[in-house]
This record gives C-alpha cells, sequence and structure tokens, in this order.
C-alpha cells in the first residue's frame, strides 16, 4: 500500500507543481468560477460585496462601462456601492436578477443604464437558482469545487492576465474597487467596425418590454428607486431614421418606468461628442463621468 | 454522485483511506462500502434508496427461507422475490409507459380517458440494481449458490457503489463470494485498476461529451440538416453512447479493483465486431449474459425446435429492449436486432466470430474491414432509433437522410468546439483499442514491456487531454435505464 501511494505522489507531483506555479505566476488573475457561460459575469459575481448595499447597478456593458463608480460615488456621499453590469446582459437577464439582488443586497437606489441593444433576443445561459445559492454563500472561493472547470479556469485566467490589466481594450476587465470599468482614451485603439456599428431596431424583443415592467413593478413593491439610464449613441451614427427609432424606444420606456413610480433618465438629450467614445454605444472615461453627472443631477432632483 | 465530479473525486479518496485503514476485518469493511453507497446512492435523490433497502431486505429473506424448503415453497418465494423486485421496477419505470399507451390505444378508437396526473420519476439505476439482486433469488432457487447468512455481505452486494447505477449487471455466484473472502490490497490490481479508470474519463470526458454535443444537435433538430450532417449524427451518437457507457463500466471495474474486488468485463471493443451475434458478445455483456442466463435457456434456448428457437431470440431482444426504457423506440429496436440476428442463427452462422480478430495481424483484412463496416452500418440503423424521442422521430431522421442526401455541411457548427478536434479523440480511440484488442482495456500495459517513462507520458497526455479536451459535463446515459 505504502509503495501505491508513494508512487501515487509521485506522479501527482509534477501536475501539483504546474498548478501550484500556475496559480503563483496568475495569482491576481485568477478567473473565477464558471458558474454562468458569462465568462464578465462570473470576475463580477465574485467579487460582489459579501454585504448589503445602498446603491446598486445592473445591466449590460453600458451599465459595467458608462458608469463612472468615482464620480457616483463622491457625489453620493460614499454609499456602499457595486456595478454588476456585464456583458451580454439584456433587460431579460436584469429580471431575472431583480428580485434576488433586491433580496440580497436591499439597496434603495437601483440603476440600469441601457440602449436599445439589451432588448434583443438573451444570450446569457445560468440557473438563477445556483446564482442566489453563490451568491448567499459565506465563501464564494467554495464555488471552484462546484464548477470546476480546469480548462476554462485556465483559458480565462490567461485572458485576465491582458483583460484586467489594461483599461484600454474593448475586453477590459480593469475593474475599479466598486465593479465599473473605465475605458481610458489614451492609448485606446478604435476598431473602425466597431466605431461604426450601432443599434439594430428591428430586433428588440417585445417581451423584454414587459420584463421591464416587472422589474419595475418589483423595485416598487420594495420601495427601492430605480433610475432608468438611457445610454447615448455616437452621435456620428445617428440619422433621422435612427432618431425617430430611438426616440420611439425611448418614449415607450419612459412610459413604463414613469408609470410604476421609477426615474427615466434620457440622457440622449444631450450633445455628446465623438471624442467621448470608444465605439458606437460605449463611453470611455470622460464619457462615463459626464453620463454619471447627468445621473447624479436626476438623483438629486428625486431627493 | 457522478464520477465526473469533484464530489466523488473528494468522497473517493476518503473512503479508500478508510477502507484499507480497516485493515482486514471483512465485516467492517462492508459496513463502511454500505455506508458508502448509501451516500453516493443518496447524492442524487436519498428517497430513493428506501428502494434499494426493500429490495435487498426482501431478496435477503426470501433466499434464506428458500433453503431449507421444498421445492413447491422455493417456487412460492422465487415468485414472491419476482413480483417484488419487478413489481417495483414496473411502477418506477414502466406505469407511465403503460399509463400512457393505454389511453393512446383507446384514442385509436374514439374514447378518449383521461392521462394519469401521476408521473412518477425514475430512480437512477433501478433496471441494474434490480436485475443483480434478482440474480441471486434465481441462482439460489437453482441451487446454483447457497443462500447467505450475512446480511451485512449481501446488502454491501447489493449497493456496491462503483457498479450500483449502471453495472456491470454482477452475478451473486461471481460477485457475492467476493464480500465474505479476505480482501488483500494488491498493487497490480489497483494501478491497472487506476489506468483503466484514466481511460474511462478519457472516453467518457474527452470522446463522449464531445460526441454528445454535435449529436444532441444533430438529433434535437434534424429537419435542420442534410441527410450528409445526420449520418454524421449517427457515427457521433454511436461514439457518444460507446464512450459513455463503456467509460463508465470501465471506471467502475477499475475502482472496485481499488477496493480489492473484480467485476465481470462488460464491453470488449465492440465496435470490431463482424457480425451482429459477435456485437452483442461484445457489448454490454453483463446484460446479454444475464438475459441468456435468466431467459433465453429457461424458455428453453436452442435446444428445441427452430421455431421455438426463433421465438425466445425473439422474446429476449424484446425483453433487452424494453429493458432499456419505456419506449416504443427501444421495443423496436430490440426487434431490429432480433431481425438482424436471426438470418446468421437461421443459417448456424452466428458463432462464426468467436475469435479475436485480426489475430497475429497488425491490421484488419479486406474481408474483416468489410465485415466491421456492415455490422457498424447495421447498427447504424439501431442507434437512430436508440437515440430519436419517438417512432415518428425515427422515420423522419431515416427518410430526411435518403430524400435529401447531399453532401453539405451548411448551418452545422456548434460555438467552441470543432469538428476536426473532436477527430482527434475518436481516432485516438479507435486506434488505442484496436492495438489493445487483445487486453482488457485500452490502457492494459500488464502484457507489454513499456519503460515507466513513457507509460507515465502516456497519463500525462491523457490527463492533459482530460482536462483541455473535455467536453461540457453531460449524465451517464445510462443512469437513465
Amino acid at each position: 500500500m505504502k509503495h501505491f501511494l508513494k508512487k501515487i505522489g509521485l506522479f501527482l507531483s509534477p501536475i501539483a507543481v504546474f498548478f501550484i506555479s500556475f496559480g503563483v505566476w496568475n495569482h491576481r488573475y485568477l478567473a473565477a468560477p464558471r458558474v454562468t457561460n458569462s465568462y464578465c459575469l462570473n470576475e463580477k459575481l465574485y467579487r460582489a460585496p459579501y454585504d448589503t448595499l445602498d446603491v446598486l447597478a445592473i445591466g449590460s456593458s453600458m451599465t459595467m462601462i458608462n458608469l463612472n463608480s468615482e464620480v457616483l460615488v463622491n457625489g453620493l456621499a460614499n454609499p456602499r456601492f457595486y456595478n454588476f453590469g456585464s456583458w451580454g446582459f439584456n433587460i431579460q437577464d436584469v429580471y431575472s436578477f431583480t428580485e434576488l439582488l433586491v433580496e440580497r443586497y436591499k439597496p434603495s437606489i437601483f440603476i440600469i443604464v441601457s440602449n436599445a441593444v439589451d432588448f434583443r433576443p438573451k444570450d446569457l445561459e445560468y440557473d438563477i437558482n445556483e446564482v442566489r445559492l453563490y451568491l448567499k454563500s459565506s465563501c464564494r472561493s467554495l464555488g471552484y469545487l462546484n464548477y470546476l472547470d480546469l480548462k476554462y479556469f485556465i483559458k480565462k485566467t490567461m485572458e485576465n492576465r491582458e483583460n484586467m490589466s489594461a483599461p484600454d481594450i474593448y475586453s477590459s476587465l480593469f475593474f475599479d474597487q466598486w465593479g465599473g470599468v473605465a475605458l481610458h482614451k489614451e492609448g485606446f485603439e478604435i476598431r473602425k467596425y466597431r466605431w461604426n456599428h450601432g443599434l439594430l431596431f428591428d430586433q428588440l424583443l417585445e417581451s423584454n418590454y414587459v420584463e421591464l415592467e416587472e422589474i419595475c413593478r418589483v423595485l416598487n413593491d420594495r420601495s427601492t428607486k430605480l433610475f432608468f439610464v438611457l445610454s447615448p449613441l455616437r452621435e456620428g451614427l445617428v440619422d433621422d431614421n435612427y432618431r425617430k427609432s430611438i426616440k420611439l424606444h425611448a418614449d415607450r420606456v419612459r412610459g413604463i418606468v414613469e408609470s410604476k413610480g421609477g426615474t427615466f433618465v434620457d440622457t440622449t438629450l444631450y450633445k455628446w461628442e465623438d471624442k467621448l467614445f470608444v465605439d458606437g454605444t460605449h463611453l470611455n472615461a470622460d464619457g462615463g463621468c459626464r453620463l454619471s453627472e447627468i445621473l447624479l443631477q436626476a438623483i438629486g432632483e428625486k431627493k | 454522485m457522478l464520477f465526473n465530479s469533484i464530489d466523488f473525486a473528494i468522497f473517493l479518496p476518503i473512503i479508500f483511506a478508510m477502507y484499507w485503514g480497516l485493515g482486514g476485518r471483512i465485516r467492517l469493511q462492508n459496513i463502511l462500502l454500505i455506508l458508502a453507497s448509501y451516500v453516493f446512492y443518496g447524492w442524487w435523490d436519498w428517497r430513493f434508496l428506501s428502494l434499494i433497502v426493500i429490495s435487498s431486505l426482501t431478496d435477503y429473506l426470501l433466499a434464506l427461507g428458500m433453503g431449507p424448503a421444498t421445492d413447491k415453497r422455493r417456487k412460492g418465494l422465487l415468485l414472491c422475490s419476482l413480483v417484488v423486485n419487478l413489481g417495483l421496477l414496473g411502477v418506477f419505470k414502466y406505469y407511465n409507459f403503460f399509463a400512457d399507451s393505454f389511453v393512446d390505444a383507446f384514442s385509436l378508437f374514439g374514447t378518449d380517458i383521461q392521462r394519469s396526473g401521476l408521473n412518477i420519476v425514475l430512480p437512477v439505476g433501478i433496471s441494474f440494481y434490480t436485475f443483480q439482486t434478482l440474480s441471486y433469488t434465481i441462482d439460489v432457487y437453482r441451487r446454483k449458490i447457497e443462500p447467505i447468512r450475512d446480511g451485512i455481505a449481501f446488502f454491501a452486494f447489493v449497493s456496491f457503489f462503483p457498479q450500483l447505477v449502471a453495472g456491470p449487471i454482477e452475478r451473486a455466484t461471481h460477485l457475492l463470494p467476493q464480500f465474505s473472502r479476505n480482501r488483500e490490497f494488491n498493487y497490480d490490481q489497483a494501478s491497472d485498476g487506476l489506468r483503466q479508470i484514466l481511460w474511462g474519463f478519457f472516453k467518457k470526458i474527452v470522446v463522449a461529451d464531445n460526441c454528445a454535443v454535435w449529436a444532441n444537435q444533430i438529433f434535437d433538430a434534424p429537419e435542420q440538416y442534410h441527410g450528409s450532417v445526420l449520418l454524421v449524427g449517427i457515427f457521433l451518437f454511436a461514439f457518444q453512447i460507446y464512450g459513455d457507457f463503456s467509460g463508465y463500466s470501465d471506471i467502475a471495474i477499475g475502482l472496485s479493483r481499488l477496493f480489492g474486488f473484480s467485476l465481470m468485463r462488460n464491453f470488449a471493443y465492440p465496435f470490431f465486431s463482424r457480425d451482429i451475434p459477435e456485437f452483442w458478445r461484445r457489448w454490454h455483456i453483463s446484460l446479454s449474459t444475464w438475459f441468456r442466463d435468466y431467459v433465453y435457456f429457461p424458455l428453453g434456448g436452442s435446444s428445441g425446435t427452430k421455431w421455438k428457437s426463433v421465438r425466445n431470440i425473439f422474446i429476449v431482444f424484446l425483453v433487452s429492449g424494453f429493458w432499456h426504457g419505456a419506449n416504443w423506440t427501444y421495443v423496436v429496436w430490440g426487434l431490429l436486432h432480433a431481425v438482424f440476428f436471426l438470418p446468421l442463427f437461421l443459417m448456424g452462422n452466428h458463432r462464426t466470430h468467436t475469435g479475436p480478430i485480426a489475430h497475429g495481424r497488425m491490421l484488419p483484412s479486406l474481408r474483416e474491414s468489410r465485415q466491421i463496416a456492415c455490422t457498424a452500418i447495421l447498427n447504424g440503423f439501431g442507434w437512430v432509433l436508440f437515440r430519436s424521442a419517438t417512432l415518428s422521430d425515427a422515420m423522419q431522421y431515416f427518410r430526411k437522410i435518403c430524400t435529401h442526401f447531399f453532401v453539405s455541411f451548411d448551418g452545422f457548427s456548434v460555438p467552441d468546439l470543432k469538428i476536426r478536434y473532436l477527430l482527434v479523440p475518436v481516432l485516438l480511440l479507435i486506434v488505442v483499442e484496436w492495438i489493445q484488442r487483445d487486453g482488457q482495456h485500452g490502457l492494459d500495459f500488464t502484457n507489454l514491456s513499456i519503460p515507466r517513462p513513457a507509460r507515465w507520458c502516456v497519463y500525462y497526455a491523457i490527463i492533459g487531454l482530460l482536462i483541455f479536451m473535455g467536453g461540457r459535463s453531460q449524465d451517464f446515459i445510462y443512469f437513465q435505464f
């Protein structure tokens, strides 16, 4: 038996050495457990606070990138804040998470930064009950046991090395302490395709407007103030047809949000210069500051 | 608990250490095995443990009763065992099927009957442990084995976790005495067991789980693809089910060897079979021999008239199909194999290929290659039935292959999974198993003198494949049976 165990130990030692070295080399970038099929959301959930929050933001990359955490936190006198915004989140996802997050974090202010792109069909896959258990657990590192996927772990850890240290790339996950990502305009290599990519209004799903209504209802029932921010589009993309479609969408969303006691903040009514964008819909850090100031003003007016 | 889960990776070393830590105290080891097996099974749904306990207790007591009884009483006790075990199986596995078929049959005649509100959940592996415990009472009845007095050994035999949920379906004559014998740790047996486990994981995680992604996509929406893609779907499903089930058996056998037990072989490279009868001697051996010993022979086997033998073969294949699931697709699958089997049986050629294939040669002869290919094609028809949800789905699949056969793979893609990467493990599986066709499993190095560094490189390469080419985790297909 001793001989057998010794041999196993000897056989496993190179594997252990590999993983230990890998862990030490990448200790700042270790990928989060694969709770969902979204790499970004997994990182967000892993870093989510254990304590309750005063202000909570959720939505797509529009929420993660276009909302500047520092401006918001300073403007609201240092509330407990976390930005759950994540790539690919649509309104249906926001709805799935709303009840869970409100119950778990009990925020008094709930922010969604969005535009029509978030009303397209759903991409993400997750079991909301699993996410609930994961967020409620007192040690999320145990998630490595429940959601073990070594291939994913190694691959995403390598990706994290770049994404978590570069604030000037599209795939940046250079999180600030509140979960937001402020994209630096210096050194940002803008890609033509993304710069000219706008919104496809024919892909909007009717059901997402119904989901939005449900989100508003849940928040209203729990006396949580909703601030729904309509994110701007790069001026160069907007022609008359576009403007019309945006207005239709904005009016519809405003109607839903305001009928349930929420606040609709339409930033498309402001002038947005191209230098504030990194592509058709995402703002750089300066743009994020501007959007957050507009939001702060709306929050101030509501107080 | 799944073998390919982190829970099991923690569970196994703990049980292994405790088991051998008990030294030669068989009784304590058996108690530990019962507890471990119940935890292993209860991880899915602890409520179904009661079925295993009922089955074990019934057969233990009935067999004890058979010992001193008269022949008539023995028959009665055996009947009791059959009623209890097959009754449980019937209720939990076939109730929904019979209720629905009953309603469908009446609706054919225009009478609408309300469907039953009962939706009974199928307990994992019920067909496997029911057949295993039945083999005990039947063998006691036939006086092939003495009834065992040691209840702990018997309960451990029925619930032995490595093979509890997906076999191999062991015979009491083979496995039960091992629970009463002193078990000593054997280095060679344990290390070969580990190799077999590693090979089983390769088949399950790398081959089956990857094939499953494609096969599921094709079988779930066959109307979206050309015939060429549907053929690829059959090929992939064949490797999925083989990798999945034989992988499980390899892991089960390997685990048993770690604990000092020897289980029967369940697969002997069935894809190298030269005809359908040989396929059935190589595929799910523990089940086909079970049917042979407990259904076919008692019916008279091939000793009576030709007509009787044909009837018996049909019955065995029909029951075998039905054993796989409460669905007409399995029944037709079983009958189809009977149809494939019978011509060779009637010509007396069903035992032509009992020896090794390409013996003493590196490659199969042209004739053997042709035979292997023909057998694979015949099996392909069966796999469509086996995988389809309904008979009409299967018919639609066949129809599409015949009427829309273009060599085109348009619209056939799975994100993050490229088919050329999938071909590598499938080819590796075929090549390794071909080379090892005289061995017990793909990594059976017992008769080969390969230096340790080379062997270890093979193991590390397989572990690398498990990590980097592992598919999305899927349940073992045979759990549903």
